[in-house]
C-alpha cells in the first residue's frame, strides 16, 4: 500500500512539470528611417575638348585625372556619406556631319575638389560614398578616348556624353 | 562475585573487534537546466534606411528583405501553439511624423526567405526544440514634402501563451 501512494505521487509531479502558467513576452525593435534631399550636378567645366589632330591620326585622350580643364568638370550637391553609382555610355559617336567617329569616356571622382587627386570609376558601379560634410559632396571628371577612320575628312568632330548618377 | 563481572567484560570487548566495516562510495553529478517559460529576443532591428526627400512609400518585406528586416527567436516548450500580436506606429524625428504598418513573418527554421506572412492575432506552434523565428517589415507611408531627417519607431512583438 505505501508503494502504491508513492507512484501516484511522482506521476502528479510530472504532470506539474509539463504544465507552464499563461502570460505573454514581448520584444521591441527599433525602427530606423533617415530621409535625404535630392541630389543635383553642379556643371563646371561641360566640354572634354580633345583638342586639334591631323587628317591621318586616328586618336585623341583626354586623360580626366592629369588632363586639367580639357576634362568636362562637375560636381554634385545632395547627402553626405550616401553611397552613389555612376554609369555613362561605353561609347558614343562623334560626327562632323559627314564621318563618324567614337569616344569612349574615362571618368574619375574625388570628395574633394581635386582633380589630381581623383581615381577612376567603374562604369555602373561599385558605388562610392559621398563626402561625410558640406553640401557639395562629391567632385568628377571626365575625359576620354575618341577614335576616327584613318581616311576620315576634316572637320568638327562633336558628340555628347551623359554620365548618370544613381544614388 | 568478582569473577563473574570480569566476564561480562570480556564479552564487550570481542564483539568490538568483530564489527570493523570497509566503505566504497560512488557519485553521480545530478544535472538539470531550467529555462525560462517563454523568452522572445530582439535579434536585429528594422532599417529601411536611406529615402530622398520626395519619395512616398517604401517598404521592407520581412520575408525577403534580408537584413533590413527586424529579426526575433522564441525560445519555448516545444510543440506549443502561442498566439502572435505585433503593432507599430509612427516614426519621429522629434517634430515630424511618419506612418508606419509593421508587417510579420515568421517559421520554425532561421532560414528567412522561407518563413510565411503572419498576421497579428495568428497561432503559431513552436518547433520540436521549442524554438520560432520571426522577422519584422512594413511600409512608412511619407509626405511628398517629409522634412529631411532622421525618423524612429518601435515595432512591438507579444506572445500570449
Amino acid at each position: 500500500m505505501k508503494k502504491l501512494i508513492a507512484i501516484v505521487a511522482l506521476v502528479t509531479g510530472l504532470a506539474t512539470g509539463n504544465a507552464f502558467a499563461a502570460g505573454t513576452v514581448t520584444a521591441t525593435a527599433t525602427v530606423d528611417l533617415t530621409i535625404l534631399s535630392a541630389f543635383s550636378v553642379n556643371i563646371v567645366t561641360s566640354t572634354i575638348s580633345l583638342g586639334t589632330i591631323y587628317q591621318g591620326t586616328t586618336t585623341a585622350s583626354v586623360d580626366p585625372i592629369n588632363g586639367g580643364a580639357s576634362a568636362a568638370a562637375f560636381s554634385l550637391d545632395g547627402p553626405n556619406s550616401t553611397p552613389v553609382t555612376f554609369s555613362w555610355p561605353s561609347s558614343i559617336t562623334l560626327s562632323n556631319g559627314t564621318d563618324n567617329g567614337t569616344f569612349a569616356a574615362n571618368v574619375t571622382g574625388n570628395i574633394a575638389n581635386t582633380q589630381t587627386s581623383s581615381t577612376s570609376l567603374t562604369n555602373g558601379g561599385p558605388a562610392v560614398n559621398t563626402a561625410g560634410s558640406g553640401t557639395t559632396v562629391y567632385y568628377f571628371w571626365v575625359g576620354g578616348t575618341a577614335t576616327v577612320p584613318a581616311a576620315a575628312s576634316a572637320g568638327a568632330y562633336t558628340g555628347s556624353v551623359t554620365v548618370t548618377v544613381t544614388y | 562475585m568478582r569473577r563473574i563481572v570480569l566476564g561480562i567484560a570480556s564479552f564487550l570487548v570481542a564483539a568490538n573487534a568483530f564489527e570493523q566495516t570497509h566503505v566504497v562510495t560512488a557519485t553521480a553529478l545530478v544535472n538539470m537546466t531550467m529555462k525560462p517559460t517563454m523568452g522572445l529576443t530582439t535579434g536585429r532591428d528594422l532599417t529601411f534606411g536611406f529615402v530622398v526627400q520626395g519619395v512616398t512609400s517604401i517598404y521592407v518585406d520581412p520575408i525577403t528583405g534580408g537584413n533590413s528586416a527586424a529579426y526575433f527567436s522564441l525560445s519555448a516548450p516545444p510543440n506549443t501553439p502561442v498566439t502572435v500580436t505585433f503593432s507599430s506606429g509612427v516614426l519621429s524625428d522629434g517634430s515630424n511624423s511618419i506612418a508606419f504598418n509593421g508587417a510579420l513573418s515568421g517559421g520554425p527554421s532561421t532560414t528567412q526567405n522561407q518563413s510565411s506572412q503572419l498576421t497579428s492575432g495568428n497561432t503559431i506552434t513552436t518547433n520540436s526544440s521549442g524554438e520560432y523565428y520571426f522577422w519584422a517589415g512594413g511600409t512608412a507611408n511619407l509626405s511628398p514634402t517629409q522634412p529631411i531627417g532622421t525618423y524612429v519607431g518601435s515595432f512591438v512583438l507579444t506572445i500570449a501563451y
